[in-house]
């Protein structure tokens, strides 16, 4: 594994990356205009590398292909689409280290954290669609109708650059795996992950057109997929205010849309939970990725009584989760994505102070020792009232907010006071007790204790967080259309 | 070099993932605390963790990768067994490598949590529940016949008119046959000398002692588990004597498509004949222990061929209450192995036998054999080279470590270490009302060859196996603790069955960068698939034409059925299990076919007498010189051709020494 050993040079000096052309219908195609973006790496602030800006005549030729390869794609004998799928999990073993040293340096998440999740998750999706293609109940009797699951056609995928292959996988491998084919826009800012994505497909030998590889901006190749007629169903995963954008586009054609949107999740720490172990595991987990996680438990809700000592536990934690290189083996957090993503974190703590909040850890100062890269100091505040920003508003990034609550109904009453809804935490002595609080908590996922994240558990949101479900069976389901045939 | 200890992060790791894999269950009714009872209330971390010490470097780096992954996903932190599995899961799940790690470290605590005893009462808390005895009696104080040549001085160098490197069935019968036609032999055997007096009945010593690389051993890729003898007498101290003749159809396939002349005929028969009368082959200590009774049973039912197996077993000391042990090395004495047998002859008629010495590489001198360097080593940290000068050198390694040799010393031509064929077996168990006592009487005393030719020559036999704690728990896949624990709580009931698989395909052994084998095998070939599918079809018709009343495959999951519901339907689902790591559990205890014989020096490393193409001199004497797979068991079929192989070597090395050798023969060295 790479590690910025003295002597050795660095990962980030590594040579440009340079991408000029765009993967559709299965060959490597010139873009029809002729911008560029830039990719920088996020510790050095260095350009690392540079991909095409798309165009509205990119992704029309995009769509085109996909929606010529339809038709055979998805009469495609499931398990030879399982079989081809499993080649492109292969091809991501084989490539694992390479993506997890590129995400490292485009997003700057730890290399040693990269290789699970960067790479190994994006693995899990594609290796995992045999099996689930294998137990999934295609057709089903209901009175004198044969129902019958298809796929629901050409796919639009937008994904962002938190864990940039993992939400590319968790669209692509369930969509391909369904029958349907897919036109692919991965987010600007990591962006190159993708297109050893594409080689891979391609060396697996994928029919022409059934996956397109499409880069550029949101606002011009992101709205071209929403908008174009013949996309059947965009699926996105990004912010809110942009999910909210792509929707009222696709609303136009009536197309399918499937949202994965932002967070604000509530970590609600019972009065009988073990506290030192709820708020160590609550703090390094809000932190991962430099807290650039829609599913991160930003919100910590302690009982009243305890706040002094969660604080002091915060505290103590978020001090011992120091920034540093991504390449550096003992590095658990690394920097955010961007210069203007770092900015909007900023801004958010300076909020925080201005609205009253106690801050119990790091700030708005730059970390030390670190003059280059997107760094923010791990930070904590406490006595955060609901109604306050860093309350309210998605900050991603590594900033937690303890609130306290009075009783069980005032706790589950502020875990729910958000516009959100997507994941969630409980921490109580009494399981029985946690998962009773856990059904009342209205988000898509709730985890007990700390307990083990699962990769094919149904992931997404209620409320503004979105609607649709990624991963696992259920991911697949999102694909299908039903069709009822009476006998 | 790193310390064997792990650090305490690691270790707590290492504990969690062992009482993932052997957790508590509550139950009620838990008279023997078996259900309560953990991998680590065993003290199975202390025991991988002992063993990760031994193990080569970049397997325990690997291992140690794995403990990161396990921590990087919190299962010390984690709040529940469901999470604690999950985290196992999502590992596996992450990489094809991560997966085999984990089966293979799951492997290797259910091993330790069945199979080894407390040093202390010679026996393990959960044999209770079991019913499994342990060892049932002390190890004799029988002598060595054979007395092991020490090498003495630094840098000690032999000199033979044969040198042969691997002492199992085939490198003894060619060492005792042309020992005894006065030729001067000297055996190279890497493993160490054992016998009775050694054998506790105790599976963890009989793995480490007496197996290749300590008992089953993982292919590369996972796919398949591998036992092989390496001791002195190699797998012939190991396996279940079962004495089968090559079958015809692979005799003519040797004669008509590799050009192995004479070996559909009756000079094949005489060399079969000779040693079967040499290892005392005979029927009359094949008695069926219950689970072999009830095959027979199930067999008469549906119609299907059931035979008595002839074993070289000497009725004199034959002792069928303890035969189920004799993987561990037979304490009876009674089996005739390779040690009591042809190296035996040699060692009278004057060869020299070095233990502990493991072959470098083979010597040449312009372009013929010379000899062999080697390392004798007998005991950790004390080495010493040996070089054995030779004008013939056979290389009867076993069929992972003879492509090694050649590999490491660059010769044998490109079809080195191909055509590794294996024998894919699955494994059943039927589950039956009263106890079964599967570790009375010997493994193999009966078999079906019903689909032993299902077209093309290729099929598969039905036979019973071997059945020990340790074994069953490693061998059974696991996906859950609670599962796990299921299935041995029904050890004692259970009635085990193997169908073992002519192998078409093949998989290969090339070598790392130290030089050591790396076998690889997947199983792609469309009529092994079929076999290997209709193989658990046949063994699942067979369980439940016997009664049992519920039936497992020891795959991922482990499937079961239960009487009363539809067998197709368990069946069907059966077969779609993938044949490959996280799927069917396949296992091999047959190695054969990388340095095979032929007439195409493209395709085949041996010319049809066994000589390499591209060597003189150097010939392959086991059953890697097979030009495909035997079809069954082939100690016999590998003593047979390696007699022929011996008579081939004889009539040049005669040859060679009435030249070079005239008017001196007195200098022959050692004696």
């Amino acid at each position: 594994m790479a590690t910025a050993e003295a002597g050795q040079q660095s990962p980030h000096q590594a040579e440009a990356v340079v991408r000029e052309r765009f993967y559709i219908g299965g060959e490597w195609v010139q873009p029809a205009g002729g911008e560029w973006l830039e990719v920088v790496d996020s510790t050095t602030e260095e350009p690392m590398g540079r991909i095409p800006g798309g165009t509205p005549a990119d992704v029309d030729r995009a769509v085109r292909a996909a929606r010529e390869a339809f038709d055979s794609w998805s009469q495609t004998p499931a398990q030879e689409r399982a079989a081809l799928l499993e080649a492109i999990a292969d091809g991501l073993e084989a490539r694992a280290e390479e993506i997890a040293v590129l995400v490292a340096r485009e997003l700057g998440m730890p290399v040693r954290q990269g290789m699970l999740i960067q790479a190994g998750l994006p693995r899990m999706s594609f290796a995992s669609m045999t099996e689930i293609l294998a137990n999934v109940d295609v057709e089903e009797m209901v009175g004198n109708s044969l129902i019958v699951r298809e796929p629901v056609g050409v796919v639009g995928a937008i994904t962002p650059w938190n864990y940039p292959l993992h939400q590319v996988a968790a669209k692509v491998a369930p969509a391909l795996a369904a029958g349907c084919t897919v036109v692919l826009k991965p987010s600007e800012v990591t962006p190159l992950n993708a297109f050893v994505l594409a080689e891979i497909v391609d060396a697996a030998g994928l029919p022409a057109g059934a996956f397109n590889l499409v880069t550029g901006t949101g606002p011009i190749v992101g709205e071209a997929i929403a908008a174009h007629p013949d996309v059947d169903m965009v699926s996105f995963t990004g912010s809110t205010r942009a999910g909210r954008r792509v929707s009222e586009v696709a609303s136009q054609t009536v197309k399918r849309v499937s949202l994965e949107l932002g967070g604000k999740s509530a970590n609600v720490i019972l009065d009988d939970a073990d506290i030192e172990r709820a708020v160590v595991d609550g703090v390094s987990k809000c932190f991962i990725n430099s807290g650039q996680t829609c599913s991160a438990l930003t919100r910590m809700l302690v009982p009243r009584s305890k706040l002094a000592e969660a604080e002091a536990i915060a505290a103590v934690a978020a001090e011992q989760s120091t920034p540093g290189d991504p390449f550096d083996v003992d590095t658990r957090l690394g920097p955010l994505v961007s210069d203007a993503q770092r900015e909007r974190v900023l801004a958010h703590i300076e909020s925080g102070v201005r609205e009253g909040a106690k801050l119990v850890a790091g700030g708005s100062e730059p970390p030390a020792g670190l003059e280059r890269g997107y760094f923010v100091r791990p930070t904590v505040f406490s006595e955060v009232d609901t109604d306050m920003a860093i309350a309210q508003e998605e900050i991603f990034g590594p900033v937690l907010a303890i609130l306290p609550y009075d009783d069980e109904e005032d706790a589950v009453r502020i875990a729910n006071d958000s516009a959100y809804g997507l994941s969630g935490g409980v921490w109580s002595a009494n399981e029985e007790r946690a998962k009773r609080v856990a059904r009342r908590i209205r988000t898509g996922q709730v985890e007990i204790n700390g307990a083990a994240f699962n990769p094919l558990a149904p992931f997404g949101g209620y409320k503004q967080s979105g609607h649709g479900r990624e991963l696992g069976r259920f991911g697949l389901e999102e694909f299908f259309e039903v069709k009822a045939i009476q006998l | 070099v790193s310390t064997s200890k792990l650090d305490d992060t690691r270790r707590a790791v290492l504990r969690a993932f062992c009482d993932t894999v052997v957790p508590r269950v509550e139950r009620s009714d838990d008279p023997d605390g078996f259900w309560a009872r953990t991998a680590t209330d065993l003290g199975v971390d202390a025991g991988i963790e002992e063993l990760m010490g031994e193990m080569p470097e970049d397997v325990r780096a690997g291992l140690l990768d794995l403990l990161n992954a396990f921590e990087g996903l919190g299962i010390t932190r984690v709040p529940s067994q469901l999470s604690r599995e999950q985290v196992l899961r999502t590992v596996s799940l992450a990489s094809s490598q991560a997966a085999a790690g984990t089966a293979s470290l799951a492997g290797l605590t259910l091993f330790l949590a069945y199979g080894a005893a407390d040093p202390d009462t010679g026996q393990n808390p959960n044999w209770l529940t079991l019913g499994y005895p342990g060892p049932l009696g002390a190890p004799p104080a029988t002598a060595k016949p054979i007395a092991p040549l020490v090498p003495e001085s630094d840098r000690p160098s032999l000199e033979a008119e044969v040198c042969v490197v691997g002492s199992g069935a085939g490198g003894a019968v060619i060492a005792g046959t042309l020992a005894q036609r006065g030729l001067k032999v000297v055996v190279l055997e890497a493993g160490r000398y054992r016998n009775e007096a050694d054998f506790a009945q105790l599976e963890l010593k009989g793995y480490q002692e007496l197996y290749w690389r300590g008992g089953p051993t993982p292919t590369a890729d996972g796919n398949l588990s591998l036992m092989a003898g390496a001791t002195l007498g190699g797998g012939t101290v190991v396996n279940w004597t079962n004495c089968l003749r090559t079958p015809r159809w692979v005799r003519e396939q040797w004669a008509r498509e590799f050009g192995l002349e004479g070996v559909d005929g009756p000079d094949f028969d005489r060399h079969l004949d000779t040693v079967l009368e040499r290892i005392s082959a005979t029927d009359a200590c094949s008695d069926l222990n219950r689970p072999q009774k009830l095959m027979k049973a199930g067999c008469e039912r549906l119609g299907w061929s059931f035979k008595y197996v002839v074993r070289n077993t000497d009725p004199a000391c034959y002792a069928p209450g303890s035969a189920a042990y004799m993987g561990f090395g037979d304490q009876s004495g009674s089996k005739q192995s390779a040690d009591k047998t042809f190296l035996l002859d040699a060692a009278e008629a004057g060869a020299d036998i070095v233990v502990s010495c493991r072959a470098d590489r083979i010597l040449t001198e312009g372009g013929r054999a010379s000899g062999v360097e080697a390392t004798y080593c007998a005991e950790p940290g004390r080495e010493a080279k040996l070089v054995v000068r030779a004008p013939q050198v056979v290389v009867a390694c076993g069929s992972l470590e003879s492509p090694a040799l050649l590999l490491r010393t660059g010769i044998g031509g490109p079809a080195v270490g191909r055509y590794l064929r294996l024998h894919p077996s699955t494994a059943t168990i039927g589950i039956h009302a009263e106890d079964q006592e599967a570790w009375w009487g010997a493994p193999h005393a009966g078999l079906s060859d019903e689909f032993a030719d299902t077209g093309e020559g290729y099929g598969f036999l039905l036979e019973g196996t071997q059945y020990a704690a340790g074994l069953l728990g490693s061998a059974a896949a696991w996906s859950g603790g609670a599962e796990h624990k299921e299935l041995m709580a029904a050890f004692r009931f259970a009635a085990p069955c193997i169908s073992l698989t002519r192998d078409r395909g093949h998989g290969r052994v090339t070598i790392d960068h130290d030089g050591q084998a790396v076998p690889e095998y997947a199983v792609t070939d469309e009529l092994d698939l079929a076999n290997l599918r209709h193989g658990l079809e046949a063994q699942f018709r067979l369980h439940e034409a016997a009664g049992a009343d519920q039936i497992l495959s020891l795959a991922a999951g482990l499937p079961r059925w239960r009487r009363g519901e539809d067998l197709d339907e368990f069946i069907a689902r059966a077969r779609a299990v993938p044949m490959r790591a996280g799927g069917q559990r396949l296992f091999s205890a047959h190695q054969m076919g990388s340095c095979r014989m032929g007439s195409d020096p493209r395709t085949s490393v041996a010319d049809p007498f066994g000589e390499l193409h591209d060597t003189k001199g150097v010939w392959v004497g086991d059953a890697s010189a097979f030009p495909t797979a035997s079809g069954v068991n082939p100690m016999v079929s590998i003593m047979a051709l390696a007699h022929r192989t011996a008579e081939a070597i004889a009539a040049v090395a005669e040859r060679a020494g009435d030249e070079s050798w005239a008017g001196a023969p007195t200098q022959r060295v050692g004696g």
